[in-house]
């Protein structure tokens, strides 16, 4: 039996290793784990799999055509069963477009690994035509589970951050793990001389107000108008410590200034309180929010995903809410 | 000058798992609309014809979309917008369909109807076969959110793409005094609202970003003028190539697993009130 290789793609920015790196190991074990269950059911062999996470050195990744064409060499001379890449601006620069050059399957956005019950366990020695993919799909109101079609080609996954965490009895697994640090030369595309990249600009302002806030009253789309922020001012004047925040489209659209814009492009927050109303609960969202202490979120949709981080789901329109709530403050 | 901007038409309305749990059904208020990012690349792309109008320059905008028949309808939307012709490519696909798969349909058709030799053919460096100069598409689609259309056209395409485009700057490069319809300096956005700057050589492919302007409403005169206009339109068998299968496939769809109990209130608006307002007080967040 081959080993497998599942080749993590280390995200670095600034020369700085990006926290999701670890996430991608953690999703690298579970997808180890389900290759040994089925080493085991088959010979009795455990570990035919090994995990190998490359460094890319010498180049930056945000030049993301040079690091796509760098990429493809190395990939091809390792042959995994799997890469896996950070569903983060970085890898969304970068997955789509290698997959296509490596002429493999391609998931976006995997926040699970699933093992099928119903697999004809031994069947088959490959083992990888039974993983399923979990990705959010509509707003992040379902998962789709997904499988390939061509499991003996290579699968490429960007992985959510927030869904696989590095826990204790990952530590078994360090001795099928290997780091190794790769300096790509002569990288040959002809797509490379028609891009320029230039310099990082931190123009916007990266502190924000709200970590200070002991009570977060934030809106989203479903709060239907500009107008309507005073209603939210109202609602967050009911607390002390508070502060008005929104999600980014409120932002976009200058309901509300960048300051004020919770999620992965905007403010990490873990107030108190987190009240949010007419948000659906997107996963940009709900990066920047989900580690806040107590979550309320309103909204008239029962199904909105924003409830699944939710410590209290109130199924209403928002504003008849609003207005309810401050009514019946003494 | 050529612009493309490709669009998808989503359903906006409250959606729920079907009976099958293989798919999903739309609720009773349903309604379509063009997927939010992608109504931004359109708007983008107005907003560079009315600046190259300016300079004396004419833009010609494409709209194209692959989708059922109902498409038609944003297609008009987005000549309502502005934009000048509707490419419109028919199918019944309903349900999950992978981003290499619409990326090669879209490549196809762009080959077919710029009649475009080559230009699927990778390694060739045939990048001067775009037809044109600029091909825009939202970062992703609002309901599959796969973010791969864009990126994976690109390399079908043989030209340069960037993702998450939050800006296209224009001054820059007329103090230059260089051809500003051969290069277009843009802003990236990363995480933490960090920025980087690129520049990239036409034809190229940008994926935009929300925040990146307001869209327009289509005004009455461009809704007249988009009636008068037929739009062209193609079955999905013309936009199929040899190996055009889906390398991807929906098993099921699942709500998400709960991280939280989720206590739902119940009652009348005030009664939920008073009770979260007690909820609340109980755990000393209101006085
Ligand atoms: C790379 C990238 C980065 C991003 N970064 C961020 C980020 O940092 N922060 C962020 O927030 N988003 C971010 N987004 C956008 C994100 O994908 C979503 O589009 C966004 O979070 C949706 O905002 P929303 O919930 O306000 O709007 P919608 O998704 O439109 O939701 C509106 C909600 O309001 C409800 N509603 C409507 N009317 C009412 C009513 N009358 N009463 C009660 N409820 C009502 C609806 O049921 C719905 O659930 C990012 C996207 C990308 C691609």
């Amino acid at each position: 039996m081959n080993t497998k290789t599942i080749l993590v793609i280390a995200e670095y920015l600034d020369g700085k290793l990006n926290p999701i790196t670890d996430e991608l190991i953690a999703c690298a074990i579970e997808i180890t784990k389900i290759f040994d269950l089925k080493a085991k059911d088959i010979s009795g062999v455990k570990a035919i799999s090994e995990i190998k996470v490359i460094h890319v050195k010498g180049i930056n990744p945000l030049e993301s055509e040079k690091y796509k064409s760098s990429l493809v060499p190395i990939i091809r001379e390792i042959n995994p069963s799997f890469i896996l890449m950070g569903h983060t601006s970085q890898g969304i620069d970068v997955a789509s477009g290698l997959s296509v050059r490596l002429g493999c399957n391609c998931i976006t956005g995997v926040n699970k690994i699933i093992y099928p019950e119903y697999v004809d366990v031994g069947k088959s020695e490959d083992s990888k035509s039974n993983i399923l993919f979990s990705r959010l799909v509509f707003k992040g109101k379902c998962n789709a589970i997904v499988g390939v079609e061509k499991p003996e080609n290579i699968t490429l996954l960007t992985i959510q951050s927030g869904s696989f965490y590095i826990k204790d009895c990952c530590k078994e697994y360090n001795n099928i793990i290997s780091n190794e640090e790769y300096y790509p030369s002569n990288v040959d595309d002809s797509t490379i001389s028609l891009i320029e990249y230039g310099d990082i600009a931190y123009s916007r302002t990266t502190k924000s107000k709200l970590n200070e806030a002991k009570v977060i009253v934030a809106a989203g789309r479903g709060i239907g108008d500009k107008e309507n922020i005073e209603y939210l001012k109202k609602m967050a004047a009911c607390f002390t410590g508070s502060a008005v925040a929104g999600s980014r489209p409120l932002i976009d659209m200058g309901w509300l200034p960048y300051e004020q814009q919770v999620g992965i492009t905007g403010a990490i927050v873990s107030p108190e309180l987190y009240l949010a109303v007419g948000i659906s609960g997107s996963s940009q969202h709900i990066a920047g929010m989900k580690d806040s202490k107590f979550i309320v979120s309103v909204n008239k949709d029962p199904n909105a995903a924003i409830f699944n981080f939710s410590d209290i789901s109130i199924v209403e329109d928002c504003l008849s809410f609003i207005q309810a709530f401050i009514d019946n403050i003494p | 000058m050529k612009i493309l901007v490709c669009i998808k038409q989503i359903p906006t309305s409250d959606i729920n798992i079907n009976d099958s749990g293989k798919w999903i059904t739309e609720g009773n208020n349903s309604s379509l609309a063009i997927s939010r990012f992608d109504e931004n690349a359109l708007e983008e792309a107005i907003l560079l014809k009315e600046r190259f109008a300016l300079l004396g320059i004419s833009v010609d905008i494409d709209i194209i979309s692959i989708g059922s028949q109902t498409a038609a309808e944003s297609i008009k939307r987005a000549m309502g917008m502005g934009a000048d012709n509707g490419i419109h490519v028919i199918t019944e696909d309903k349900g999950y369909v992978s981003g290499a798969v619409t990326a090669l349909r879209l490549a196809t058709m762009i080959k077919k109807i710029s009649k475009a030799e080559n230009i699927i053919k990778m390694g060739d460096a045939p990048y001067s076969c775009c037809p044109y100069d600029l091909i825009l598409t939202g970062i992703m689609s609002e309901d599959l959110m796969q973010a791969q259309v864009g990126p994976m056209l690109a390399e079908y395409l043989n030209i340069p793409c960037v993702t998450s485009v939050v800006n296209i700057k224009f001054d820059d490069n007329l103090n230059d005094n260089v051809d500003i319809t051969d290069k277009i300096e843009v802003q990236r956005e990363l995480e933490g609202g960090i920025r980087q700057n690129i520049k990239v050589k036409l034809p190229a492919l940008l994926t935009i970003q929300a925040g990146i302007n307001q869209p327009r409403y289509p005004s009455l005169s461009n809704i007249l003028r988009a009636n008068k206009k037929k739009i062209l339109t193609y079955n999905i068998v013309d936009a199929q190539s040899s190996n055009s299968f889906d390398p991807l496939k929906v098993v099921r769809v699942e709500y998400p697993e709960k991280k939280r109990e989720a206590k739902l209130l119940n009652g009348t608006t005030k009664d939920k009130a008073i009770e979260l307002k007690n909820i609340l007080k109980q755990r000393g967040l209101l006085i």
